[in-house]
């Protein structure tokens, strides 16, 4: 079976090239563009991967992060947050409430997919 | 009985007994039983006897007890005020003497209270005047007191510390040695022409600048205030400062860092936009400008992306900008924290948990958000005692509020971090200190089960960490550092050197010891000390102490006199490094040593060589002591001491013989003002007939024992 990952974030140029990357890898892809909306796309179907942006308006990335790591039923879900934060101080915020990973914006497309490639053990 | 009636009495005998003898001598004569001629000088007689013993009487019971109280008055006026006033005998001067003894007294009395209030007046002048110097003391800025040209009249610990201890940085030294001169005297100008022309209302103004240090290595950013004397002029300025170099230096390449990463950001972006915009219109003009484009486009990309990660560590810090930020520790936070909590609600709780560790920021906002957290967490756990622990994490140090229970929710700390520090004082909100310190703030779970934690992570420290709290490194005590009477020396130091008075000038007193006493034969100096007179006062804290290497064996007679073994000048600096060091010590200070010639033939043969002079003013404590007492023989150093009763102290070391010299060229200055030679020129006169003669004394005596041999 094909290996869900789920894309938030809210700015759509990004989400584009995210989901083209992923599809082309091999694994079903959807989208949320707020928080909220991530919560319940996890609700009504876990995934395997989420890639995570944190600058989102009322329910930030940190916040959805936590309340991932809070829900036992997601206890495997792998998170990779995807943000423009990108000193110190924050990645360690992201990695102390439960991302696997702390990737900042700008980065390289191939270094992303290989490393959701290896979190995933292939599609 | 008064004296009054004593004296009425006294002439009433005297009248009657006269009256007596007229009635006796007439009856006499008159009677036949006397011939006249013996009757009329006998009365006479018994007459003038009756005024001798009247005026016996007189002396007994006035004069003499007068005069007694007189010289009783007199002593008590010049001699001792507790001594009674003894009753002379007879005590006939009734209402005088009883007054004089109220009086007595009364002045006593008055005498002794004046004196108390003038000790209770001088103690409450002393302690004002110590408090004041341990406030001056430890002022974290630098303070430096000048006259109106510029001489050092006071400095602080803190300017030592920021300029270093230089011997340069003392009382009496010109401040141009230090700082450079024209900001310091176009600021003083500024501040003294404005006093002028806008009156004494300005006379609180400061006058701010930045200026160098005099060798151009270091930036202080100074204020500068003038000194007022009473007839409203400006005598000298007072010059607070600290040390700017690094943090403008670190601004100004902050600034500079971040203007030029922006500018290279507009290439990358511009060309992906040139790319980008052509490739819209590319499809028609074929597939290999398609490729170059897109190749372009991700070769710029990459480089857009490497020069915002640049941008990024170099604007890293801007946003700290000028805040107040020290070296704090953990535990000193803690402990404050702790103390408001409990003077306020005295509830929650902290502890200290682990060793303190240093971390860097601003220690006031850093305790008013630990202590809004701490009750945040208070309320929303209910937990009553909080540790604060405090980690390592790579080069931040992490502080970390734990709590038994869960964590909370990154939208409940959001929400903490909204809330104002203070409103009395304004807008500062949790965030904003924690922006200030580049920091953030979330809670996670502890590793110790059933706990969670508040996580804070801090800058570093600018000092290493170490285990245990360093005192800030002791500076040698200078117990006399300042003069305010240099300041009305200004006038006086434009006169000639030789008119000016002894009493008033700088004197570094020196000695040395050496291998030998034949410079030109090899010997060479092993120790150079002095000590430094300013205002006829021994600045204890100003000495100069330097053993120097001979770059020779020292014979063990030299050894045995003075005590400086091989072993204790291995490794020291030799003649080159410390002669130099010493002339800067001596600045333009008079020289004065014992057997001065002694010394300087040592010195003399260096100076060339190494390019420092001592041409300074010499006063040589021998020949004044000669001078002074020239029918003594005796003038060693020890001689001196005993006749002036000085003890002298570690005799044979170069600095005890040093302090021992300036002692008595102290004592010798008072003996020289006593015989009218006050002024430089006459002392170096006096000193110079003496020589001379000496030099004279020593050829007669070598050429007759030329002649007899």
């Amino acid at each position: 079976m094909a290996k869900r990952v789920l894309v938030v974030d809210d700015e759509p140029n990004i989400v584009m090239s995210l989901r083209f990357l992923m599809e082309r890898e091999g694994f079903e892809v959807e989208v949320a563009p707020t928080g909220e909306a991530a919560l319940e796309a996890l609700e009504k179907a876990p995934a395997d991967l989420v890639l995570l942006d944190v600058m989102m308006p009322r329910l930030d990335g940190f916040e959805v992060c936590q309340r991932i790591r809070g829900n036992p039923l997601w206890v495997d879900t792998k998170i990779v947050m995807l943000t423009a934060k990108g000193r110190e101080v924050e990645r360690d915020k992201g990695l102390a409430l439960g991302a696997d990973e702390y990737v900042t914006k700008p980065f390289s497309t191939r270094d992303l997919v290989a490393r959701v490639k290896e979190m995933l053990g292939g599609a | 009985m008064s004296a009054r009636r004593r004296f009425w009495i006294l002439f009433a005998l005297l009248a009657l007994v006269g009256a007596g003898l007229v009635i006796a001598g007439l009856w006499l004569t008159s009677s036949g039983l006397l011939p006249a001629g013996l009757v009329w000088p006998g009365a006479l007689l018994v007459f003038l006897a009756a005024h001798a013993i009247v005026w016996l009487a007189l002396e007994r019971i006035w004069l003499g007890p007068s005069t007694a109280l007189a010289r009783e008055i007199q002593l008590l006026i010049h001699a001792n005020a507790e001594r009674p006033l003894t009753v002379p005998a007879g005590r006939s001067l009734g209402p005088l003497w009883d007054a004089v003894v109220a009086l007595a007294e009364q002045w006593r009395r008055s005498r002794a209270e004046h004196e108390l209030a003038l000790v209770e007046a001088l103690a409450k002048v002393r302690q004002q005047q110590s408090r004041l110097e341990a406030v001056l003391r430890d002022l974290s800025d630098g303070l430096i007191a000048c006259s109106a040209d510029r001489r050092i009249l006071l400095v602080n610990d803190a300017a030592v510390r920021i300029l270093g201890a230089l011997p340069e940085l003392g009382l009496d030294r010109p401040l141009d040695a230090l700082i450079a001169r024209e900001p310091i005297s176009h600021a003083f100008e500024l501040l003294r022409d404005r006093l002028r022309e806008e009156g004494p209302a300005t006379a609180g103004a400061r006058e701010e600048f930045v200026c160098a240090t005099a060798g151009g290595d270091r930036l202080l950013r100074c204020r500068m205030a003038l000194i007022l004397e009473a007839d409203g002029d400006a005598s000298g300025f007072v010059l607070d400062f600290a040390d700017a170099t690094e943090r403008l230096g670190r601004i100004e390449e902050r600034e500079a860092r971040v203007v030029r990463q922006i500018e290279e950001l507009r290439a990358p972006v511009a060309a992906l936009r040139a790319a980008a915009e052509v490739l819209e219109h590319a499809g028609s003009s074929g597939a290999a400008r398609r490729t170059a484009l897109l190749e372009v486009l991700r070769h710029e990309s990459v480089a857009l992306s490497e020069r915002l990660e640049a941008l990024c560590r170099a604007a890293e810090g801007l946003a700290r900008g000028d805040w107040p930020m020290a070296d704090l520790l953990s535990v000193d936070l803690v402990r404050a924290v702790d103390r408001r909590l409990a003077e306020t609600s005295g509830r929650p709780r902290l502890t200290a948990v682990g060793p303190g560790l240093w971390l860097h920021g601003d220690g006031y906002h850093l305790c008013a958000v630990l202590e809004r957290l701490a009750r945040c967490v208070h309320e929303a756990t209910v937990q009553s005692e909080l540790d604060l622990e405090a980690r390592s994490h790579g080069r931040r140090v992490e502080l970390d509020l734990v709590w038994q229970g869960d964590p909370v929710p990154v939208g409940t700390v959001e929400k903490w971090l909204e809330q104002l520090i203070d409103p009395a004082t304004g807008h500062y909100r949790l965030r904003d200190v924690l922006a200030r310190h580049g920091s953030e703030l979330w809670s996670q779970p502890h590793a110790r089960p059933g706990h969670a934690l508040l996580r804070l992570p801090l800058p570093p420290p600018n000092r290493p960490q170490v285990g245990e709290r360093q005192r800030r490194k002791a500076l040698p005590p200078r117990p006399e550092f300042y003069d305010f009477e240099l300041l009305a020396r200004a006038a006086a130091r434009a006169a000639p050197l030789l008119e000016r008075p002894l009493g008033e000038l700088s004197y570094v007193v020196f000695d040395t010891e050496t291998t030998g006493l034949r410079p030109d034969a090899g010997d060479r100096i092993v120790q150079i000390a002095a000590v430094r007179i300013v205002n006829r006062r021994l600045l204890s804290g100003e000495t100069f102490d330097a053993l120097v290497d001979p770059r020779r064996p020292i014979p063990k007679a030299a050894t045995r006199f003075h005590g400086i073994t091989e072993t204790m000048i291995h490794g020291r600096p030799p003649i080159e490094i410390v002669l130099p060091q010493f002339h800067r010590y001596v600045g333009d200070a008079v020289l004065v040593a014992h057997n001065a010639d002694f010394d300087l033939a040592f010195f003399r043969r260096e100076e060339e060589r190494l390019g420092v002079c001592f041409d300074h003013p010499l006063l040589d404590t021998l020949l004044i002591s000669a001078a002074l007492h020239d029918h003594l023989p005796a003038h060693s150093l020890d001689d001196i001491a005993a006749r002036f009763g000085i003890v002298l102290i570690d005799r044979h070391r170069a600095l005890g013989d040093a302090i021992g010299t300036a002692q008595l060229f102290l004592r010798m200055l008072d003996l020289l003002e006593a015989r009218g030679i006050r002024k430089l020129g006459e002392a170096l006169a006096l000193t110079g007939r003496i020589a001379d003669l000496r030099r004279r004394r020593a050829q007669e005596f070598g050429n007759r024992r030329a002649a007899s041999a």
